[in-house]
């Protein structure tokens, strides 16, 4: 059997609603339930795309991962260890891109990379050889001395995903990373992603782009509603010969029509 | 708490500064600039007033000059013109027409009177004058004091200071540092302030727009190290800022109070200015701190902008106490409260009336200050309602 990296069990997160927030979204609910008994695990070395329409609750599940804010019920492991009681493990080993990152406009890729890494302790030489070869594969070297704020979008999320591997993490958790990129540069992320599959790391990414999906998944995960309405491997979902995109739609139809009655 | 990391996260605020040309400009030379210019405008308006106010250019006519007055007149040096009772009525048809004169109509035989019982009844002087120009006023009001003057000498019984010597015993460096104590320390506290609201703002409320506050969280860095980084850095930022405005008040005193630059130099001594950089950087840390927490809580640069700008008119407030009080406050007491200790003790600076007590007080008092914003600050970092919101 596969060595299991994350084991994510009953899982839920609520938000308190504010009065203002109850006005925008037109309801009197006193709370979101974000996340709701969600559970699924992660191998190592797969790529876990989790799919989910706007609000399902993808960034409220990610960040929880990364221990950035904590569950309100449930348990995350990581390698067989709850991650609150390792906090600092945990950030040692996950790798967390948040979507729409904008860096600093005013350094260059390159200060921010050093800068990320001696936040991670790592010695100068670390730096530099991690250095070389992200922004190597990435093709940062052309522009590694200019300005965030001269880059194009495209340039800032190659940036923002080398920073975010500084340290050479073992679990990768992206959030969205081909938000707002063309057709080019999603496809050089997505082989960059497949090059770190074969490095032996394991991925979680966050997605809605089927095609992102298509292309890196060995499982798939659908949120609706903040729960975790499918989940399955890819190569099943090919050897039935069907396609993603008509099995989110069915689900999140079910799960719509589900709530409704 | 880690010296690595604030040593990191400090290295990066400052070089985002002091990178910045603009950012740069507008926080360190900016102020200086900003008061050498309006205090030099404001001071030379100033003495281009008192200059009007010079009567040189004023008529005063003396209708029934005694040989008394005469002499009193000429010992203050002032030109006069003698006239004819026959004049009066013209003459105080010109005043009436704006022009630039006064008219001092005295009794027949003044000095006679003057000597006699009858005087005890009161003799009477009339000056005539308009109070809608200024030169005939200041006239009015430099003949008025110069008769009352001359009134004391003949009815008083007592003489006081009528000898030829200087009676005012202050010394030049007592009325400077009375001067500057009236408007430095507002005008520090305002330019400080106002410089602690750009910098503050942006730094910890724009990370969290930029959700770079995320990827730092992520990292195993402490959070009092982040806290305490961010603040010694601004601190530093904004201490700049405040030097910067204290030499260009430094330079427009010439030209504001007539005092030379190098006069204000050298009445403070090293010591000076040793207590005053630091009571500025106590100071400074208060505010940082507080402000910080703040832009924490905010959602956005402008929430915190918007939240911050009610602090800037208290600060001035608090530096008007200088104006109001005609010496530093001596209660211990004083100096344990936060902005209100540190101005107090830069009065007492310029003022010469420096107790080391009091100093200590404010110094230790205000590091406790920071030292509590800076652990509920950390505290904010692991508040997830605070950070993603
Ligand atoms: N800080 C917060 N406070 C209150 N409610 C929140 C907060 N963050 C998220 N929510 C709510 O929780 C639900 C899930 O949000 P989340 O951001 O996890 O969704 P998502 O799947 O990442 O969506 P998207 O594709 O738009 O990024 C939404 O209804 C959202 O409004
Ligand atoms: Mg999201």
């Amino acid at each position: 059997m596969e060595e299991i990296v994350l084991e994510i069990e009953d899982l839920s997160k609520t938000y308190k609603v504010t009065k203002k927030q109850q006005k925008v979204m037109n309801t009197t609910k006193r709370e979101i339930k974000a996340v709701e008994n969600l559970s699924f695990k992660l191998y190592k070395g797969e790529i876990f795309c989790l799919l989910g329409n706007n609000g399902a609750g993808k960034t409220t599940t990610l960040r929880m991962i990364s221990t950035l804010i904590e569950p309100r019920s449930g348990t995350i492991k990581m390698n067989g260890n709850l991650i609150e009681e390792n906090k600092n493990l945990v950030k040692e080993k996950i790798g967390f891109l948040t979507t729409e990152l904008k860096l600093d406009d005013f350094f260059t890729p390159n200060y921010l990379f050093d800068f990320f890494g001696k936040m991670y302790h790592m010695n100068k030489e670390e730096i530099s050889k991690r250095k070389e070869k992200l922004f190597n594969i990435l093709g940062i070297d052309r522009f590694a001395e200019v300005k965030i704020k001269k880059l194009s979008t495209g340039m800032r999320q190659k940036v923002s995903i080398a920073i975010s591997l500084v340290h050479n993490p073992e679990i990768i958790i992206f959030d969205e990373p081909t938000n707002g990129l063309d057709i080019v540069t999603t496809r050089e992320i997505v082989v960059f992603l497949k090059t770190l599959k074969e490095e032996g790391k394991t991925i979680l990414i966050s997605t809605h782009i089927f095609d992102v999906v298509d292309k890196l998944a060995d499982r798939v995960g659908i949120m609706v509603n903040g729960k975790l309405v499918y989940c399955e491997n890819y190569r099943e979902i090919v050897r039935e010969n069907r396609l993603i995109e008509d099995i989110f739609f069915e689900v999140f139809e079910e799960e719509k029509n589900r709530i409704l009655r | 708490m880690n010296k690595y990391e604030i040593f990191i996260i400090m290295k990066k605020e400052l070089a985002k500064f002091f990178g910045n040309k603009r950012m740069l400009f507008t926080t360190a030379i900016m102020p200086g600039i900003v008061v050498f210019v309006l205090y030099t405008v404001m001071g030379s308006t100033l003495n281009k007033q008192s200059q009007e106010g010079q009567f040189s250019d004023v008529n005063i006519y003396v209708i029934n000059l005694s040989e008394n007055i005469k002499n009193v007149f000429e010992s203050s040096e002032i030109t006069y013109q003698e006239v004819s009772y026959m004049m009066k009525e013209q003459i105080k048809q010109g005043i009436e027409d704006r022009e630039p004169s006064i008219l001092v109509v005295l009794p027949e035989k003044f000095d006679e009177i003057c000597m006699s019982s009858d005087a005890k009844v009161g003799v009477e002087v009339e000056i005539y004058y308009n109070s809608s120009i200024s030169e005939s006023v200041y006239a009015y009001t430099f003949m008025t004091t110069l008769l009352e003057e001359y009134e004391n000498t003949i009815f008083d019984l007592f003489v006081i200071n009528n000898g030829n010597n200087v009676y005012d015993m202050a010394l030049k460096k007592d009325s400077t540092g009375k001067n500057l104590s009236a408007i430095l320390p507002m005008l520090l506290m305002g330019l400080i302030f106002s410089c602690c609201l750009s910098i503050a703002a942006e730094s910890i409320a724009g990370e969290k727009e930029r959700g770079t506050i995320a990827i730092l969280l992520t990292t195993p860095v402490k959070r009092n190290s982040i806290a305490l980084g961010k603040v010694c850095s601004l601190t530093i930022i904004a201490l700049l800022s405040g030097i910067s405005s204290y030499i260009g008040v430094i330079l427009s005193l010439p030209s504001i109070m007539n005092i030379a630059a190098s006069d204000i130099l050298s009445i403070y001594g090293l010591k000076d200015y040793v207590l005053l950089l630091l009571t500025l950087t106590s100071i400074i840390l208060v505010i940082i701190s507080l402000m910080l927490i703040v832009s924490a809580i905010a959602n956005s640069v402008k929430e915190a902008t918007t939240s911050l700008s009610p602090f800037a008119a208290g600060a001035m407030l608090i530096g008007i106490s200088c104006l109001i009080q005609s010496e530093p406050a001596e209660k211990i007491g004083m100096y344990f409260v936060p902005l209100y200790n540190s101005v107090q003790f830069i009065y007492s600076i310029l003022v010469y009336k420096v107790n080391y007590v009091n100093f200590a007080v404010m110094l230790i008092s205000n590091f406790a200050y920071t030292l509590i914003f800076v652990w509920v600050l950390a505290k904010l970092f692991d508040k997830e309602k605070v950070m993603f919101g």
